[in-house]
């Protein structure tokens, strides 16, 4: 691969407490053409925000220590990153509090489990080209 | 035994009577099958006699054949009696009567687990009928058979199935219609007993629940269907199952717990399995379901209710419980390109899964016709052997690797092609 292929990748955070979600969504991104970086915190992930840009974030609402819509948040006002594109994945039934999700800043909403459909028409409205 | 048994088979006659008041052509009919392998052993002219020949003390036959309006009463009332019999026999009705009143017969007999065997109008003729008399005749010697080899499994030869790895997960795909790409397995149970025979769910479900072994038999299950999922997601194939699971064992704390330990023990999300609420008695209380219901949503899990529009599971429920999935019968499916009210129960139930936020799940879907009906209909998942049958979980890892990117190649995609995807 050279360097001007590697520029044109996309690049993905996935941001998920749970490794085989991780793992499974960061292969599926890989077959869609774009590259991923994998975090298991809100934390992390704000470290990896801090030192390189991203062209889309998903992020689980339900983790461990640093829940999803406070991330998002302190992404949006801490790091300013107003245009970064986040997408919230969360378990069904969670419709009713969709409005109260987006307003923490978040762009999208997706119900896991997530398949490979879900992240072409996700990648497809972030990137088109790709 | 079963070498014996087949040539036999093929030259017994199977037994009918008739129940034919007033009915010009039924000398015609009897001579004709009983040159096909009929031994048309009784005829009666009233309701009361036939009754009381069933009560009695001989052998009832294989198959009964009715009009419907009788002098004394009607094959309602008829079918109602039968229900009450061991070794029920079949019904064939010759009537000229609407539509309606036949399918209203043939639903009448599906609740009351009679069989049907065949519909003639009158005037009868002879070639639309004698056909479904063959074709009854060839599957009673098949049932003759089967049932021969399907002796009841004892309560220790479930054990030692439960105890020796005998409870299998035969995995059936089910595909997204609007990309054609299959997102998940329905987990279904299946014995293979010590000879290597498979054994099917009729003898193993009920028997396991009497003989207390469902519980085991069902963890069973779970277990394989997780390591599965596992083996596909670490693969990167995103697909999820599902795993049928009776009301009565989700009251059970201890067994939902029991669910979760074996996915956090793996460290898979449970969004990627549904708990399939198969209909029992339970179902029809209503504060039970939702609290066992409620509970599997909390763990994390999905919940898809199973046979939708049969039994205890009603539109009101739908609206309580957290279901992520509505699962329509296949009796619904069977023949639906021709049949319009069948077509307005899916379309109605397809509208109401998606209204509120459901995958709708066509299941048993085993030809085009009935694909292009479903779709029509606004389902948004099917199963069925269209697709493939339930497969072992090896071959059903092997297979969906062997997809083009999970998407499934129908042979003739005319019907799709002209169907564009919602995406």
């Amino acid at each position: 691969m050279d360097s001007s292929a590697v520029k044109e990748q996309p690049l993905a955070l996935i941001v998920d407490d749970n490794a085989v979600n991780r793992n499974v969504t960061g292969q599926m991104l890989r077959r869609l053409g774009w590259a991923s970086v994998q975090v298991e915190s809100g934390l992390l992930a704000l470290e990896q925000l801090k030192s390189r840009a991203f062209d889309l974030l998903l992020l689980d609402l339900r983790m461990q220590e640093m829940d999803g819509e406070e991330t998002c948040r302190r992404i949006r006002t801490e790091l300013g990153l107003k245009d970064l594109t986040i997408v919230a994945y969360t378990a069904h039934g969670m419709e009713d509090d969709r409005e109260r999700i987006l307003a923490a800043g978040f762009d999208r909403m997706l119900i896991k489990p997530i398949f490979l459909d879900d992240l072409r028409t996700l990648c497809a409205y972030v990137r088109p080209t790709v | 035994m079963n070498d014996i048994a087949a040539p036999f088979l093929a030259t017994e006659l199977l037994q009918a009577w008739t129940l034919l008041p007033e009915f010009t052509e039924a000398q015609p009919l009897i001579e004709a099958l009983c040159g096909r392998g009929w031994a048309v052993s009784r005829s009666f002219n009233t309701l009361g006699e036939i009754v009381e020949a069933l009560h009695g003390t001989e052998t009832p036959p294989d198959l009964l054949i009715t009009r419907i309006r009788l002098p004394d009463g009607d094959a309602f009332e008829l079918i109602r009696r039968l229900a009450g019999l061991r070794n029920a026999p079949a019904v064939f009705f010759i009537s000229r009567q609407q539509r309606s009143v036949v399918k209203a017969a043939d639903a009448l007999c599906e609740a009351h687990g009679v069989r049907v065997g065949g519909h003639a109008d009158m005037p009868l003729r002879l070639t639309a009928a004698l056909p479904q008399f063959d074709a009854f005749r060839a599957a009673g010697c098949q049932r003759r058979q089967r049932s021969q080899r399907s002796v009841p499994l004892q309560a220790d030869e479930l054990q030692y199935l439960v105890d020796n790895g005998g409870i299998r997960a035969f995995m059936q795909p089910k595909m997204r219609l609007s990309s054609r790409r299959i997102t998940g397995f329905e987990a279904l149970m299946r014995g293979i007993g010590p000879d290597g025979r498979l054994i099917a769910p009729i003898l193993l479900i009920e028997p396991l629940g009497n003989a207390g072994l469902l519980m085991r038999a069902t963890l069973q299950m779970f277990d394989q269907t997780v390591a599965f999922l596992m083996d596909c997601l670490n693969d990167g194939i995103a697909v999820g199952a599902s795993v049928n699971v009776p009301l009565s064992l989700i009251s059970d704390y201890g067994f939902c717990r029991k669910l979760v330990e074996r996915v956090e023990k793996v460290g898979l999300d449970p969004s990627w399995i549904t708990i399939e609420i198969t209909e029992d008695e339970a179902m029809s209380n209503p504060a039970l379901v939702i609290e066992n219901t409620a509970r599997i949503r909390m763990f994390g899990f999905n919940l898809s209710i199973d046979d939708f529009g049969t039994a205890y599971s009603s539109f009101s429920q739908l609206t309580k419980i957290p279901f992520s999935e509505l699962k329509i019968e296949r009796a619904f499916i069977r023949g639906m390109e021709s049949d319009k009210s069948k077509q307005a129960v899916v379309s109605a139930c397809a509208l109401l899964g998606s209204r509120l936020g459901l995958e709708v799940v066509a299941e048993g879907v085993e030809n085009r016709a009935e694909l292009n009906a479903v779709i029509e209909a606004g389902c948004s998942d099917i199963q069925g052997f269209l697709i493939s049958r339930p497969i072992p979980v090896p071959e059903a890892a092997a297979w969906l690797r062997s997809l083009d990117g999970e998407r499934f190649a129908l042979v003739e995609d005319a019907a799709l092609q002209s169907w564009v995807p919602n995406l």
